[in-house]
């Protein structure tokens, strides 16, 4: 959809963007993201001409755009500014259709048009059409920025920070409705931010930039996995690579769990557990290699018939290798609605445990940092 | 005369036999200062607006050119009618336009003439400050949604600036109804020329000037408030109410006032 082909900007000597080759699939939801003065949002500019590139060639739908009129080509590709850009002399509707009345629309059709979107973005249009902007709070004004450009319908939506000047509450829930009106309209964005969060939260694509150049081009998923190089890392931020999703069972189990030998007595065992505070007990034998499990529910079912644990243990146990990500054996938990997973070595020898009480705390490490870290 | 000589019964006098007389010098003078604004002001903002076209490095050479001279001109003109007291300039034109091109105006004509093209170079610069104090936002807002330079300026940027230069325009409202006394050296039958003779005719200059002042007064402080008026007007409600915020969708947050 849009193709930069060894695109450069320089501004009287200073190198804005250096040699950016970047390909924008259709429907794509690409962020451009990296710190003040890296050429993101030059990067976003060049692509309705609001800049023009020093060298390269930039197309749109196989278009070059220097061949394209520039007001012409501004009015198909929608763009939502860093602040919020409403115009304050005129009313949330005429704010909306303003391309539209550019573009010659007849009058009730640009009506029908604004009231739409109002409708689309939960605004009751009978309420907000005839307000102006410094009647609305700062999220509403931002949402009406961002009908604005979709006004005209454009497959192509240009946006520099647009949620940049929200307070964190009314970021998260635009950004929210940004995701899911571009799955529901399937636009192609380009999206500027400096905040890596909005970036991995959004993006199908991110692209990492520093003084003018492409560091890395990846999906969050591998950025998160596999930054480039230490900015990169440091840029993705330390808590989130410590991501469930590389921590391995090992790291998140709980190390001894309660366990008896198969020829310990019903009663036994039962002391054990309730001195324990437990409601089941791993069965091991004498090599610590696992042999079942019984829970507090087949003790008390069980306990007229069976004499020994080994006659009523559950052999058939799932159980999980060491060196399992911890996010799969979490996944396996969930699936299967099991209280608890052991987790055994190669030679099924008695690792230890993974209960939720593991998952939250394992969750919690990632989301606060870990203290011993 | 009147029977007592003293300071009251004069003034009275004055104003039972010359009232005709100041009414008319009160609403020429109105007549000009009025007229003189607001064609001033539309000489201001087309000044204001060709001087604030923004020179792109990609404009043509000659485009460049063309728009260095005019803007120059344009200078030269705010310039010298900023920089020359009004009073010379009414003589300068009045006897210059009768002895050069042999062209003998009309001394309210004239008067007119003076008060626009003096206040055009005011207004010139104030509207160029209204256009700059209107936000950069703004400009990258319209162009990005592809607005023309012009589109930009009538749609977005000068409604705004205008709205931003009403007081200093009703400043020079103010102004232009006090210094088109000055006229009276071209003869015009304005306010301070009908005093004069009013005052010439009895040798009564502070009784006659005290009337005088009085009507200034008046005439300004109810232009002033006037304006004052529309400019509230403008603002639309200063009490509305924010529909819903992010966090409470059925909140109503009533702003009270303005400032």
């Amino acid at each position: 959809m849009v193709i930069f082909k060894a695109v450069s900007k320089h501004y009287n000597g200073h190198i804005a963007v250096k040699n950016l080759n970047l390909n924008v699939k259709e429907g794509e939801f690409v962020t451009l993201i990296g710190p003040s003065g890296c050429g993101k949002t030059t990067t976003l500019k060049m692509v309705n001409r609001l800049v023009e590139p020093t060298e390269g060639d930039i197309l749109i739908n196989g278009r070059n755009i220097r061949d394209t009129d520039p007001v012409a080509l501004r009015r198909q590709i929608g763009y939502v500014i860093q602040q919020i850009g409403l115009f304050p002399h005129m009313t949330v509707e005429e704010n909306i259709t303003v391309v539209p009345t550019l573009l010659e629309w007849p009058a009730t059709k640009r009506r029908a048009r604004g009231h739409e979107l109002l409708d689309m973005a939960g605004m009751d249009p009978v309420i907000y059409a005839n307000r102006y902007p410094s009647e609305l709070s700062g999220g509403q004004q931002q949402r009406i920025g961002v009908l604005r450009a979709l006004a005209a319908d454009p497959p192509l939506i240009l946006m520099d920070e647009p949620f940049g000047a929200l307070d964190p509450i009314s970021r998260e829930v635009l950004q929210d409705e940004l995701k899911s009106l571009q799955k529901r309209l399937h636009k192609t964005i380009i999206f500027v931010t400096h905040d890596m969060d909005e970036a991995l939260k959004l993006a199908d694509r991110v692209v990492v930039m520093r003084e003018g150049e492409v560091i890395q081009e990846a999906t969050p998923e591998e950025l998160l996995r596999k930054p480039a190089d230490d900015f990169v890392a440091s840029f993705v931020g330390k808590s989130r690579r410590n991501d469930s999703k590389l921590l391995i069972v090992e790291q998140v189990m709980q190390p001894n769990p309660v366990t008896v030998l198969p020829s310990v007595g019903l009663a036994q065992c039962l002391t054990l557990m309730k001195r324990k505070r437990v409601d089941t007990v791993l069965v091991v034998d004498e090599e610590g290699v696992l042999i079942g499990g019984v829970s507090i529910e087949t003790l008390d079912r069980e306990h007229q018939r069976a004499y020994r644990i080994g006659e009523i243990a559950d052999h058939n146990l799932v159980t999980v290798l060491n060196s399992t990500p911890a996010k799969d054996a979490f996944d396996l938990m969930v699936g299967d609605q099991l209280k608890y997973l052991p987790v055994v070595d190669e030679h099924r020898h008695l690792r230890g445990l993974v209960t939720r009480t593991s998952m939250v705390n394992a969750m919690a490490s990632v989301v606060w940092g870990d203290e011993n870290d | 005369m009147p029977a007592d000589n003293s300071f009251l019964p004069w003034v009275i006098f004055i104003f039972e036999r010359y009232w005709p007389l100041f009414l008319r010098g009160a609403v020429n003078t109105l007549i000009i200062s009025l007229t003189g604004t607001i064609i001033g002001f539309f000489i201001g903002v087309v000044i204001g607006v060709i001087r604030t076209i923004p020179v792109e490095h990609n404009t043509g050479v000659l485009t460049k050119l063309g728009y260095k001279i005019l803007n120059f001109l344009l200078l030269c003109y705010i310039e010298v009618f900023r920089g020359t007291p009004m009073i010379v300039q009414a003589m300068v034109i009045f006897y210059g336009a009768a002895m050069i091109f042999n062209l003998h105006l009309s001394p309210l004509f004239a008067g007119i003439f003076i008060v626009s093209i003096n206040t055009g170079a005011y207004m010139s610069e104030i509207v160029r400050g209204g256009i700059l104090s209107v936000d950069k936002g703004q400009f990258e807002a319209a162009h990005s949604i592809g607005m023309t330079h012009s589109q930009t300026m009538a749609h977005i940027v000068l409604p705004q600036a205008i709205r931003n230069i009403l007081p200093a325009t009703s400043n020079e409202f103010v102004i232009n109804i006090k210094d088109t006394s000055v006229l009276n050296v071209i003869s015009v039958t304005e306010l301070f020329f009908m005093s004069k003779s009013a005052a010439g005719n009895n040798f009564r200059y502070f009784e006659v000037f005290l009337i005088t002042c009085i009507i200034y007064f008046v005439m300004t402080f109810t232009v002033t408030r006037i304006l004052r008026y529309f400019e509230v007007l403008l603002d639309g409600p200063s009490v509305y109410t924010i529909h819903g915020s992010q966090t409470v969708p059925e909140a109503e947050i009533r702003i009270v006032g303005r400032e």
